[in-house]
């Protein structure tokens, strides 16, 4: 897998990404939890070879980025983005006019983008805890099989029976081919560690 | 009346924040052990006691007070989780309970073992990928704690012991994302007693200690009442992942928590002389060690404590012609950087201050190249991400009860410091210099 670059957390370039990924998310009629927004990148990174810079590990709800965390603070404190409604159990993040002046910082992977926007945000919080975890371990073990990933989520997550997580592998391949047939799989580069 | 051998009976530690600190013989063994006799010489505070005197106290007493606040916060969420959390739970049996409370307050006791001389001033001279956590980790999974490990009865599991102390992020660091070794909810969950970014208890013990040592009341907050109000949450409806959260009655000891750190942070930690003092002791160390790096091998790490540096600042200030003297000297005299400007960026700041901000520093570079320091501190504050149990079963986020006011979301100290023989310099060039960049007197 990648060797990641740590840049500030406050660099323009991540929260440029994040700001233009949530644009584009917000088009779609619904903006994103950050449970969602995570995931979208996660998949930009793992199927589509996007380099974000981010290291992602299992965690509550499946694929998780500390740094993505970190970054959307930073995000929240410059009012880059509200969140829309307190009541609710996960915040929605709402971009805003200063958000959109700092997206237009970020020009690149228009396709991949649209791509996780449309296919990965409108899924809920369950569905995604279940595909990212399926696609961590399959492509972090490519020599398992199917059951035995399926197996290792569930002693992993006790909450997802064994026939839910052979479900996820499942959704999880039908997004590769997806991915693969509408042509938004970049070549795939190693970063370099500075 | 039968007596009890000494294996039975605990023992006990006095100390200054939790009066007694109870510990049984697995806990004594690996206090006794040489990676945690190090920390007696590892300063809590960095260079602290430059500015607070009483700030002296160790990374030892802290990891036992952290070991002490795990145990009660895992008692209290065992005892108080709803007949529904506790059947989702992987633990069944009591022997269960037991041997993950041990293993919580194991990882409590080592999280810190891995810390470099004067803790977090000295972090930046690590290789890149490296941090006292991982140093930790390896510890932990090393020959000395392992014959420990091996040796309890019932035996404990080293990888579960680093699973805890570290968490998910850094313990896929130590194991290179290796696909078998990601953590389980349930060790997510029993990481997050300890690392919690809002109430782990890490940070519990750390404000009400240095709080203590220092002699001030910033950092004083209710912890027996908020440990008594952790609560087993679900991190979403339906069922899912569990969470630490809170019962309804603990909200206002949370905001005292969170007052308390805003306090600390902008009173102590990021006090000017101390942000100096942390700037001296990293450009005396980069050259000090060989290739300006701490060693990444264990023994080696092992060897280093403040004793060792502290006697190499020494040394150094005595002799005018040594690499590090000027930062030495600077250490060893009291004769630290002063503060020549220093700015609060707030979340409510306009994009220009931010942007003169930048071009003053570095204006203050160009003028005194090495004898400036431009340095910036960000401090982050947020439960946003807390659930709370009310007490009709519905579960609200934090901060739709806190009347916290929001602004204090994030704050970033900016300083300039300059040497103090150019002090004088400085002052009569800082007013012309902050006009033309626009900022205000009051900026």
């Amino acid at each position: 897998m990648y060797d990641y670059v740590k840049p500030s957390n406050n660099a323009i370039e991540k929260r440029a990404l994040l700001a233009k990924l949530l644009q584009y998310i917000g088009k779609t009629g619904s903006w994103p939890s950050e449970t969602q927004l995570q995931k979208c990148v996660y998949f930009m990174q793992s199927l589509l070879n996007v380099n974000t810079g981010y290291r992602f590990v299992l965690y509550m709800h499946g694929t998780y980025s500390f740094d993505i965390n970190e970054v959307l603070t930073w995000m929240k404190s410059r009012k880059e983005f509200d969140v829309e409604d307190y009541k609710v159990w996960e915040l929605k993040l709402r971009l805003t006019e200063n958000g959109e002046i700092i997206a237009r910082e970020h020009t690149n992977f228009a396709d991949q983008m649209q791509w996780v926007s449309s296919r990965i945000a409108p899924m809920d919080t369950t569905d995604l805890e279940r595909v990212s975890t399926a696609s961590l371990l399959k492509l972090g073990a490519p020599d398992w099989t199917d059951q035995r990933i399926a197996r290792e989520i569930n002693r992993l997550k006790p909450h997802i029976p064994v026939e839910v997580a052979l479900q996820g592998i499942a959704e999880f391949e039908e997004l590769r081919d997806a991915a693969d047939a509408d042509g938004v799989v970049l070549p795939r580069v190693e970063a370099a560690v500075s | 009346m039968p007596r009890t051998s000494q294996a039975d009976r605990p023992f006990e530690i006095r100390d200054p924040v939790h009066d007694f600190i109870s510990l049984d013989e697995t806990e004594r063994q690996v206090i006794d052990s040489r990676p945690m006799q190090r920390l007696k010489h590892i300063h809590q505070l960095a260079m602290t006691y430059q500015i607070y005197p009483g700030a002296t106290h160790k990374r030892f007493e802290h990891s036992l007070g952290v070991m002490e606040l795990a145990g009660r916060a895992f008692d209290v969420l065992m005892r108080t989780a709803s007949s529904d959390i506790k059947g989702s739970l992987p633990v069944r049996s009591d022997d269960e309970l037991r041997y993950w409370r041990k293993v919580v307050r194991l990882a409590a006791l080592c999280h810190d073992i891995g810390h470099l001389p004067f803790s977090h001033a000295a972090e930046s001279l690590l290789p890149a990928g490296m941090n006292h956590e991982l140093f930790s980790g390896r510890l932990i999974l090393a020959e000395e704690l392992c014959r420990i490990w091996e040796t309890v009865r019932p035996q404990v599991n080293a990888s579960d012991i680093a699973k805890v102390a570290l968490g998910p992020r850094e313990y896929a660091l130590l194991t290179d994302d290796n696909p078998e070794n990601h953590l389980t909810d349930w060790e997510t969950l029993l990481a997050q007693i300890i690392s919690n970014d809002t109430f782990g208890v890490d940070r519990m013990d750390y404000l009400l200690r240095d709080s203590h040592h220092l002699g001030v009341a910033y950092g004083i907050f209710d912890h027996e009442r908020l440990i008594r109000m952790l609560r087993l949450v679900p991190h979403s409806p339906g069922g899912g992942p569990l969470s630490i959260g809170l019962d309804e009655g603990g909200v206002h000891a949370a905001e005292a928590l969170l007052n308390a750190r805003y306090f600390m942070f902008m009173q102590v930690y990021y006090h000017r002389a101390r942000v100096a003092y942390d700037q001296h002791l990293g450009a005396f160390l980069r050259t000090w060690l060989p290739e300006g790096q701490f060693p990444t091998e264990l023994s080696e790490h092992q060897q280093l404590t403040d004793n060792e540096v502290s006697t190499a600042i020494a040394r150094a200030a005595s002799e005018q012609d040594s690499n590090g003297y000027i930062h030495a000297n600077a250490i060893m005299r009291r004769d630290h950087f002063r503060q020549l400007f220093l700015a609060r960026e707030y979340d409510t700041d306009p994009k220009h201050r931010i942007v003169a901000i930048n071009e003053l520093e570095a204006k203050a570079r160009d003028r005194y190249g090495d004898d400036v320091f431009t340095v910036e501190k960000p401090i982050k504050f947020t439960a946003s991400q807390v659930k709370v149990g009310r007490d009709d079963g519905t579960v609200v986020m934090f901060d739709n009860l806190s009347n916290m006011p929001p602004a204090r979301l994030k704050c970033t100290l900016r300083f300039i410091l300059v040497n103090p023989k150019l002090k004088g310099d400085a002052m009569r060039w800082i007013p012309s210099a902050r006009k033309q960049v626009g900022l205000n007197d009051s900026d």
